[in-house]
């Protein structure tokens, strides 16, 4: 399913009358077209796998999470996975269970989760009886909270080993010089990303394109997402319409791109957003190191929280309202992921913090089932953008 | 269910329960540090110290369910907020800490003062114990547990006891208790002795008809949890195991005319347990084992009790923090439940998906063919919430087992 957003009204709030042709990008294309261009691709779950390093040793990382229009139907994921999982592990594994699978050199899992942490070895099981031959490469991420045990032995350990595997699959050598260089690389795309960010919560970008690129990026290599983030950067204009109603989105993923243009046209301005993959993966940059066992260490430990990331329970909850605060707005729209606990257990806790501030939200969920039929989205967010004109907003920090 | 079972172990079971929530109401009422911790935080350590004590929140949700309070407590969690598809344990217990336990059957446990979760259970816990945390502003401790695809690898084992040793300094710290090593020593030595007495039991369903039940080894599971560390352990269990040696000899067995041995995957329907297993019984069905209660005393990928060397005590308690399925993948629960099947005997296995339990639940689509292409035994998947009612349908449920029972009929005629 290709979402084309053929043109965009001056008035319809989007990218202040710019008229841009919206095509979101296949995950299978992008990695065809790398894969013709002769690249490495390993595919990744989700969420924050070491991607500099891949890049460094010569793998494309692609970050396998946003795959709803890769994906017709669950046919292949339903042989193993009960439809009760979230719609990310679901599509995940029947991209790499269906024949687009053939086009990854290997795959990487970490225990990000109780689900993905169990899907290894079922794509390893049906990949040997389809006679296929893809390495799955896997670590584990330290979980212990910081001001009680030091973790940053066990990952430097574990990326070391790491490296070592991928030397000995491939045929290559580690080399301290070009992680340097990737790392920066990375940071650099980050920074942008940044900008781009600050540019969407002063109105001169769309959200809607912010996303699209940023998401991308998940399956392009640094150089590439780079030249594409100066692209959208160098689109910012300012705007025609004052969107004057500012929120942030918070969730793992963003919402599917129609909804994010109901957001958009409904006068909302996505101020920031707490979302696992754009925030909380962009969010922070490690010192450039040509040691990846600290780069990761630093990493692991100072990035933007996440709920997945159980040693940041705390800080997350800190982040989550400095980011209102900081943000000045008015209110806040979860997009939900079906079945994801993580997010779940943090969310009633939100909800009553935000009571106490008198600060609205609107809170959405999207599952497998959620492709097209986005209406009942539509009148909530309609409903939500009415309810916030009228809200003269307290915040009480 | 034999009526006998009930009267000895089931007495004494009761008894222990019974006295194990008074001890801990009591002593914490009088100043002891009291730890909420994850049940397969190795619960050792507390005895270590001179007056720290600790309750087990999931077993005290297990018990709710059993009661047939886990739907009441589940509703007054979703009433605040939490969603319907989050594991049930989790929801009983928030639920209960809502209007301070008051429908609880031990007056809910005393408020603690440190909570310890740990991640190889599954990850969710440490969110669940990150609510406490959170409303009663107490620490939290998580314990990061590598989930293993293969046996324990010694880094891990290192890494495990680290934390350990940070979790005793962290109390020492917080009680301003010195940790004893002799008594912590004596009270592993204790599980190590349950667990020995506990396999000599569950080998006794290799009998046949089998004079042990799954439906009375789940209930009879919960001193490990809440009396870790303890001689009633070993005492315990010696009685459940005389008792069933007794039986075989009376012919006093939970099914006297036991057609169909099956074998169970999954948490137990704590809800049900009455219910389907007079039930299964009148079908000259037993589960005689199940994934859930053979892996206490083991590791990864085999149910046969792990021996410990009795050497360090430090080294088996960092091993037994895996002495369950969840923490260990497909191949390493494929191969555990393989040996079982094969020492039972089994004649088909019932995998109930547990849609509250994702972690146990992933992998069983694989696990179910896996196993009936090996063994060329029948395996059903029916739909189960080990502590949500609403969320089992009893139709359903024995519609599929009754296939399951049919085919293995089939299997024989041919
Ligand atoms: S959305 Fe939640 S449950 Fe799904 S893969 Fe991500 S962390 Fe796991
Ligand atoms: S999800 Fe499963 S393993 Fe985790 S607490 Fe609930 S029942 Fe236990």
């Amino acid at each position: 399913m290709d979402f084309v957003k053929a043109e965009l009204s001056a008035d319809g709030g989007l990218d202040n009358g710019k008229v841009i042709l919206m095509k979101e990008k296949s995950v299978e294309n992008q990695i065809e077209k790398l894969k013709k261009s002769g690249e490495k691709v390993i595919g990744c779950f989700p969420l924050y796998p070491p991607v500099e390093l891949f890049a460094s040793m010569g793998l494309v990382p692609a970050v396998l999470w946003n795959l709803k229009k890769d994906v017709e139907n669950l046919s292949l994921s339903d042989l193993h996975l009960q439809s009760y999982a979230c719609s990310i592990a679901r599509e995940m594994l029947e991209f790499i269970l269906s024949d687009k699978g053939d086009m990854f050199d290997a795959l990487f899992a970490y225990n990000a989760c109780d689900t993905l942490r169990n899907l290894p070895e079922i794509v390893v099981s049906a990949n040997k009886k389809a006679k296929r031959d893809i390495p799955l490469f896997n670590i584990h991420i330290p979980q212990v909270n910081r001001q009680f045990s030091d973790p940053s032995q066990y990952i430097e350990n574990e990326i070391d080993s790491l490296i070592k595997k991928i030397e000995a699959h491939f045929d290559t050598a580690f080399s301290e010089d070009t992680f340097t260089e990737t790392a920066t690389a990375y940071s650099l795309m980050r920074n942008l990303i940044q900008e781009a960010e600050i540019l969407v919560s002063k109105g001169k970008l769309s959200f809607l394109s912010f996303c699209e690129t940023v998401l991308s990026g998940y399956t392009a290599s640094a150089k590439e997402q780079i030249d594409n983030l100066h692209k959208l950067i160098s689109k910012a204009s300012d705007p025609v319409i004052k969107r004057k109603k500012k929120i942030i989105i918070s969730g793992i993923m963003p919402p599917p791109l129609p909804v994010i243009e109901k957001i958009e046209d409904s006068g909302f301005l996505i101020a920031s957003n707490d979302i696992a993959s754009l925030k909380r993966t962009y969010g922070y940059s490690p010192a450039v190191t040509d040691n990846p066992g600290k780069y990761y260490a630093d990493l692991y430990e100072n990035s933007f929280p996440c709920t997945t990331l159980l040693y940041q329970g705390d800080k997350r909850i800190k982040a989550f309202f400095d980011l209102i605060y900081l943000s000045e707005v008015d209110g806040v729209i979860f997009a939900g992921e079906k079945f994801c606990e993580y997010e779940y257990f943090e969310f009633p806790y939100l909800e009553k913090e935000l009571k106490k501030r008198g600060i609205p939200y609107l809170n959405l969920e999207f599952g497998t089932d959620d492709r097209e039929n986005f209406e009942s989205h539509f009148t909530r967010i309609e409903a939500f953008a009415e309810m916030i004109s009228m809200h003269a907003v307290k915040t009480n920090f | 269910m034999s009526e006998k079972v009930k009267s000895m172990a089931g007495k004494n079971l009761s008894k222990l329960m019974i006295k194990g929530y008074m001890d801990l109401h009591e002593k914490a009422a009088k100043g002891a540090f009291c730890v909420w911790i994850a049940i397969n935080v190795p619960a050792e350590i507390f005895a270590g110290f001179d007056n720290v004590v600790y309750g087990v929140p999931e077993s005290h949700a297990a018990m709710c369910a059993g009661k047939g309070i886990g739907v009441l407590q589940c509703e007054k969690a979703e009433n605040t907020g939490y969603s319907q598809d989050l594991c049930s344990y989790a929801r009983i217990d928030i639920g209960n800490l809502t209007d301070g336990s008051k429908d609880s059957p031990s007056f809910g446990l005393p408020k603690p003062d440190l909570v310890v979760s740990n991640n190889n259970n599954c990850a969710l816990i440490s969110k669940w114990f990150d609510v406490h945390h959170r409303e009663m502003d107490i620490p939290h401790f998580i314990m990061d547990i590598p989930f293993c695809y293969e046996p324990q690898k010694q880094k891990n084992q290192s890494y495990i006891i680290s934390q350990i040793k940070d979790l005793i300094s962290l109390i020492e710290k917080l009680s301003g208790q010195k940790f004893n090593f002799d008594k912590f020593e004596k009270a592993v030595f204790h599980s190590w002795e349950g667990f020995c007495e506990w396999k000599n039991f569950l080998e006794l369903a290799k009998e046949k008809p089998s004079p042990v039940t799954a439906f009375d080894s789940f209930v009879h599971m919960a001193p490990f949890l809440t009396l870790r560390g303890t001689p009633v352990l070993k005492e315990h269990f010696k009685i459940l195991a005389e008792e069933a040696r007794q039986n075989i000899k009376t012919g006093n067995l939970p099914v006297k005319k036991e057609k169909y041995r099956l074998f169970w995957d999954n948490i137990a329907p704590w809800h049900q347990l009455g219910k389907m297993s007079k039930r299964l019984s009148q079908m000259g069905a037993n589960i005689v084992g199940a994934s859930y209660t053979s892996c206490m005393g083991t590791v990864e990928g085999s149910f046969e009790l792990y021996k410990w060397d009795e050497k360090d005590p430090f080294e088996y308690i960092a091993r037994m923090m895996n002495s369950y399925m969840c923490p260990h993948g497909m191949e390493l629960r494929y191969s555990s439940m393989k040996g079982v099947i094969e020492k039972l005997g089994i004649d088909g296995v019932i995998f109930a998906s547990n849609r509250s339990c994702k972690p146990y639940s992933i992998t069983q689509m694989d696990q179910q063919k896996r196993i009936s292409d090996y063994f060329g035994i029948p395996a059903v998947m029916i739909d189960v919430d080990h502590a949500d009612a609403r969320k089992y349908s009893e139709e359903n449920a024995f519609m599929r087992i009754g296939a399951l029972l049919e085919t293995i009929d089939s299997k024989r005629k041919n």
